[in-house]
């Protein structure tokens, strides 16, 4: 009962986190109907801002923290600029898969950069509170995994305020909604590019120094947890942001209690068989909206 | 070949095959392990013929059919594997494993086109992503010495144990540039036949050709499990060529060697992926000193390549001559006499109610942008 409850804990917060990341890859795939595969990338960069500034200046991580959001956004403003502006209104191409693999190449040349610059060897931050308190029942639960659940809701919530009251989020919303009619109304759809792949960078950002103290930093940090967030968009699938926290709190929540019982290298194979099934029964993922196809 | 076929043939946009040219290609190649006899070199270019397999099976899925399928590697991968693991366990000839490795890609595919071939292509490209990852990943955690972990498997017997090193070698690159040609033969036999064009007809315009009754499911799950076979064909070879395997043959890395191969050479093209695969070996051996920064290197020549020419580069080299063509042909100056003429033209062109004149172009609404 003890396993069940602890596993019940982490996968919540495995959740929390796995939510955080992906929320912003739907956005991406809302605004501009593309995946952006760089998107742990800035999970591994987040780790290591928050790395270097806590090893090499001293800033607490939760500064780091913030830090991480700013720096990921100017990574995704970035990518932006060299991955996806080229090929905006490009006639000749299918969109869709061509910023798919050029974010792809994004994603080598920061892990590439990464390499060159921190080394191969991973790093680890201390995690922002530390220690914990124990349940009746011998569950441990770490300060860590609650401030990763506060933090996460907060950023959610201050997520869910921004798409909803105010101008730039309801033009974000807008873009994702009717493109065109978004244009037709004023609203400069490739700023709102800009500005959507800035948010979605600096949530990943965020995720990554709340993953840093669980999983350690390294230049290829940021695979998994695109494998994990590719998961959670393939079962919720891409069109609704409810849809995908709670896709992502599903996938945390199986993660942890596979691991709990099968242990840690079954956890992946069982979750891709899941979305196979899934797949097959209900194309467009859990709660996705069959989505109308451009034509 | 009667004249209405050659007629036919010209529209869909055919060209005869160039016998001779190929014929030497070929010929060179076989030549060459008897004329340069460095061990490094023909290693090499037994990596590049078994690559250039690979990519031509990749080839048949995303070029040829236009599925966004990223499973490739993995399918490499579990050909190699299974090919080694029955040579190693059940000391199956390695000839016979190679068939086995290729049935079990085959197999393994078969699982994962069935939820794909419902899936709009964004999925689909996810999926089989996920599915090559999940493979990599779930070998690397691999505790029951199955499949060796990390480390993969090793001692693999190669293809021609009785012989002497550099006679193996040889033999293997012969077998290996066979496998190499044939599967290009193949493919271009089979591009020629009605499969072939139904193939195109569905990557050039997917609602209409279904509309003619040429099923996508069946297609695709038809042009996936040949291209899986050829695959696991690939990674049967590789296995037995290095006598190792191990989960490093999949990943983003060899990943995106494979997408810029198959981005400078073309895409739907037979020749394409075989140049490509040559161009981009050829690059990374010209950067191996380069350590670290290789895979910089190579990232950013693919995002180069994708902003400067997203059609693959062997098209850039195709219209060049065209251009040229053009260039050199290109009219002369019209004196200003015909240039007054026009305008008075439209000056007399009937107006109509609105005082829109006639003479002004109808914009196509939309377009369709699949140029094909």
């Amino acid at each position: 009962m003890a396993i069940l409850l602890q596993a019940l804990i982490s996968g919540l917060v495995l959740g929390a986190v796995y939510a955080v990341m992906t929320v912003g890859l739907t956005l991406v795939y809302g605004s501009l109907r593309t995946m952006n595969m760089a998107q742990g990338s800035y999970v591994m960069i987040g780790g290591y801002v928050a790395w270097l500034a806590f090893n090499s200046y001293g800033i607490s991580p939760w500064i780091g923290l913030v830090l991480a959001a700013v720096v990921a956004a100017v990574f995704g403003v970035l990518t932006e600029l060299s991955a996806v502006r080229p090929f905006v209104g490009h006639k000749d191409i299918d969109f869709e898969m061509t910023v798919y693999i050029s974010t792809l190449a994004v994603t080598i040349i920061l892990s590439a950069g990464a390499l060159i610059i921190f080394g191969p060897r991973s790093k680890a931050i201390p995690p922002l509170i530390p220690g914990g308190f124990e349940l009746p029942g011998g569950v441990v639960v770490t300060w860590q995994s609650v401030v990763i659940m506060v933090i996460a809701l907060v950023t959610l919530t201050g997520l869910s305020w921004f798409l909803n009251s105010t101008r730039h989020g309801l033009s974000v919303r807008a873009v994702a909604q009717e493109h065109d009619a978004a244009r037709l109304a004023g609203i400069r759809t490739v700023r709102v590019y800009m500005l959507t792949m800035a948010l979605a960078a600096s949530l990943a950002g965020i995720a990554g120094v709340l993953l840093a103290p669980l999983y350690f930093i390294s230049p290829v940090s940021g695979d998994l947890p695109l494998l994990k967030g590719l998961i959670v968009a393939i079962l919720a699938g891409l069109g609704s942001l409810r849809g995908t926290i709670w896709g992502a709190l599903m996938v945390g929540l199986i993660e942890a209690i596979v691991s709990a019982y099968f242990g840690v290298g079954a956890s992946l194979p069982i979750l891709f068989v899941l979305i196979m099934v899934v797949m097959v029964l209900r194309p467009n993922g859990l709660f996705g909206l069959p989505q109308e196809e451009r034509l | 070949m009667s004249r209405r076929d050659r007629e036919v043939q010209r529209q869909l946009g055919w060209r005869p095959l160039p016998w001779l040219p190929l014929l030497g290609v070929t010929i060179a190649a076989a030549v060459v392990p008897l004329v340069f006899t460095d061990s490094y070199i023909i290693n090499l270019l037994i990596l590049t013929l078994i690559y250039a397999t690979l990519n031509q099976s990749w080839n048949l899925t995303i070029g040829m059919v236009g599925a966004w399928n990223f499973a490739q590697l993995g399918l490499f991968a579990i050909g190699g594997y299974l090919a080694a693991f029955v040579c190693l366990r059940w000391g199956i000839s390695p000839w016979f494993a190679l068939v086995v490795g290729m049935l079990g890609a085959a197999v393994a595919n078969v699982a994962l086109a069935i939820p794909s071939m419902k899936l709009r292509g964004i999925y689909v490209a996810l999926l089989t992503f996920s599915f090559a990852e999940v493979i990599r990943l779930g070998i690397i955690y691999d505790d029951s010495g199955l499949t060796g972990g990390v480390f993969g498997l090793s001692g693999i017997p190669g293809l021609f144990e009785g012989l002497s090193p550099e006679g193996s070698r040889r033999a293997t690159y012969w077998v290996v540039l066979a496998v190499c040609i044939g599967t290009a033969i193949l493919i271009h036999r089979l591009m020629r036949s009605p499969f072939g064009i139904a193939f195109q007809a569905l990557r050039d315009s997917t609602k209409y050709a279904v509309s003619l009754g040429i099923s996508m499911r069946t297609y695709y799950v038809f042009s996936t499990t040949l291209s899986a076979a050829f695959a696991g064909l690939a990674g049967g070879l590789y296995a037995f060529q290095y006598t190792t395997i191990s989960p490093s043959v999949m990943g983003l890395t060899p990943l995106s060697l494979l997408v810029l191969m198959i981005l400078v050479g073309g895409m739907g093209t037979v020749t394409g992926p075989i140049v490509g695969t040559v161009v981009v070996m050829l690059l990374t051996e010209v950067l191996r000193g380069t350590g670290e920064w290789r895979m910089l290197l190579l990232g950013t020549i693919l995002l180069g390549i994708l902003v400067v020419q997203p059609t693959g580069v062997v098209r850039l080299f195709d219209g060049l001559f065209g251009r040229i063509g053009q260039w050199m042909n290109a009219p002369t100056e019209q004196p200003a006499k015909d240039a007054d003429d026009r305008a008075d033209m439209v000056e007399a062109a009937p107006q109509d109610q609105e005082g829109v004149s006639k003479a002004e172009t109808v914009r196509s609404p939309g377009g369709d942008s699949h140029v094909g």
